[in-house]
């Protein structure tokens, strides 16, 4: 990771700042993408302290030209970027029912399209660049039912999806795209929305993941020593969902 | 800079050549004492040799994975040696007779399944107590793509190599509640020996590789990568799972 450059969208919180302090412990540089200016500031000034090389770009990814502004931002900041880390991502539960037009368009429009459109601006910077590593958080939602997670679960497997068809037209030009599946993970957004220990108790391994744990799968994805994995999606969920 | 597996302890089965040795050099460099499992006594040797000559420790098991009483006595040998087993790669494995359902005989379909079933069968038995004992460990198996999807020659090898799947899962959800974490690599095309013996000329694979989307096959030590990724803590929270390192072949469904 020493000398990488990496753009984390939804960096600033949960998963994908654990996943930033991983990066930054291990030499690379990050490009902190959040909708929330104050996160991003106390997130960014936390690495900074511990001597790494931060920028911290506020917006939102809902639409196209935001996310090609941001992604451009933040090679203007580094010259070249290697890793691309789509982490924002929004979860909502509800009965089917009750999911109203806004919900469908707010849940597809952050988790789906923002994710799309990252990926878009990385994939014709990589290519020109001569390759670069794209890793996806996509949910255990995507590969099973669950109560009351349609819309968010339909986003996920969406993730999936465009992994393997970014990966496929991706591998000529060296720009490798895989997924993550978490099950439960014990962010903070996670510990006080109240679910976790009801989840928690569902896995064999006998915890939630740590931020931390999907960090490290991040990082064995977003190095070279996983350049012979191509499309493909990795569960890190302590055997909660083994297919 | 963490090397990742300091003082770890593993088996590697298989070690004598191609991933096995590709498994143990590289586990040897972060950090792990290697017993290298092998049915050919100079090819486990060389391989320990080859640990040795870059400054790790190794133990050379000559053996065959197949018969239950030997692979049980190697493996009490190198916890007899070293104190316990921390990481067992359950890699060996034949090519079996590589033709079709009319063309399988008994005595090679029972070899097939004695080495690349019955042999990690025993393999992990015999590891699996002391695992237990100190509640952590850490099993990987090699399956194959074709385990995922099928080849119209070689029903011996994709049928043993989808058991290997099977027992990955089961053993994952056996042994998670004492933070044994059993998962597995299913590898696409790679250049090894045993590859080159059984699929033909440079030249011919070259042509195979080109429906990889990668537009290559692997080198033994990028599937080595995987293996030692899932021996490490950095997958602790990964069991019952397989890292498919094709080179995207799978995901054309090929």
């Amino acid at each position: 990771m020493k000398g990488k450059a990496a753009v984390i969208t939804g960096g600033a919180q949960g998963i994908g700042f654990a996943i930033a302090e991983l990066l930054v412990e291990r030499g690379a540089k990050v490009a902190l993408l959040d909708l929330s200016k104050t996160h991003l500031e106390k997130a960014a000034g936390i690495l900074k302290q511990r001597g790494a090389e931060v920028v911290a770009i506020p917006m939102d990814i809902r639409t196209g030209p935001n996310c090609h502004k941001a992604f451009g931002e933040a090679a203007a900041a580094f010259g070249r970027i290697d890793i691309l880390g789509n982490i924002a991502g929004v979860y909502v539960r509800k009965p089917i029912l009750e999911i109203t037009d806004d919900e469908w368009n707010e849940m597809l429009g952050v988790n789906v399209r923002g994710l799309y459109n990252m990926t878009v601006a990385a994939f014709k910077h990589m290519k020109e660049k001569g390759g670069g590593k794209i890793v996806n958080i996509a949910s255990i939602d995507a590969w099973k039912a669950h109560p009351k997670n349609t819309h968010y679960a339909a986003s996920k497997a969406a993730v999936v999806s465009l992994t393997r068809s970014f990966a496929l037209e991706g591998a000529p030009h060296k720009i490798y795209v895989n997924t993550i599946s978490p099950g439960p993970v014990a962010t903070e957004k996670a510990k006080q929305a109240g679910w976790l220990p009801e989840e928690a108790a569902k896995v064999p391994l006998g915890r939630a993941a740590e931020p931390r744990d999907i960090a490290e799968a991040f990082c064995y994805l977003a190095s070279s020593e996983s350049n012979y994995v191509v499309g493909a999606n990795l569960f890190v969920n302590g055997g909660y969902l083994i297919l | 800079m963490a090397r990742g597996l300091e003082g770890k302890i593993a088996v590697i089965t298989g070690a004598g050549a191609g991933m096995g040795r590709a498994h143990a050099l590289l586990m040897a460099e972060r950090g792990a004492t290697i017993a290298v499992q092998d049915i050919r006594a100079a090819a486990a040797e060389e391989t320990a040799r080859l640990v040795r000559d870059a400054g790790g420790e190794a133990l050379a098991l000559a053996g065959d994975v197949a018969d239950k009483a030997r692979i049980t006595q190697l493996v009490r040998e190198a916890e007899a040696r070293f104190g316990r087993i921390d990481i067992l790669v359950n890699n060996a494995g034949v090519p079996g007779e590589l033709g079709t359902t009319e063309t399988t005989t008994e005595a090679g379909f029972d070899r097939t399944y004695a080495v690349n079933v019955k042999g990690m069968v025993f393999a992990t038995q015999a590891v699996v107590a002391g695992m237990k004992a100190r509640r952590s460990g850490k099993i990987v198996n090699i399956s194959s793509r074709w385990a995922q999807v099928g080849s119209d020659f070689g029903i011996d090898y994709c049928g043993t190599k989808a058991a290997v799947l099977g027992l990955t899962k089961a053993w994952a959800k056996e042994l998670a509640p004492w933070r044994i974490c059993v998962n597995a690599v299913a590898p696409g095309g790679v250049w090894t020996d045993m590859a080159l013996q059984e699929r033909g000329t440079p030249e011919e694979i070259r042509e195979v590789e080109k429906s990889v989307p990668l537009g290559r096959w692997a080198q033994p030590r990028e599937l080595a990568y995987a293996v030692a990724f899932l021996a490490s803590p950095e997958s602790d929270f990964i069991t019952g799972q397989v890292i498919a390192a094709n080179g995207g072949a799978t995901i054309v469904g090929f």
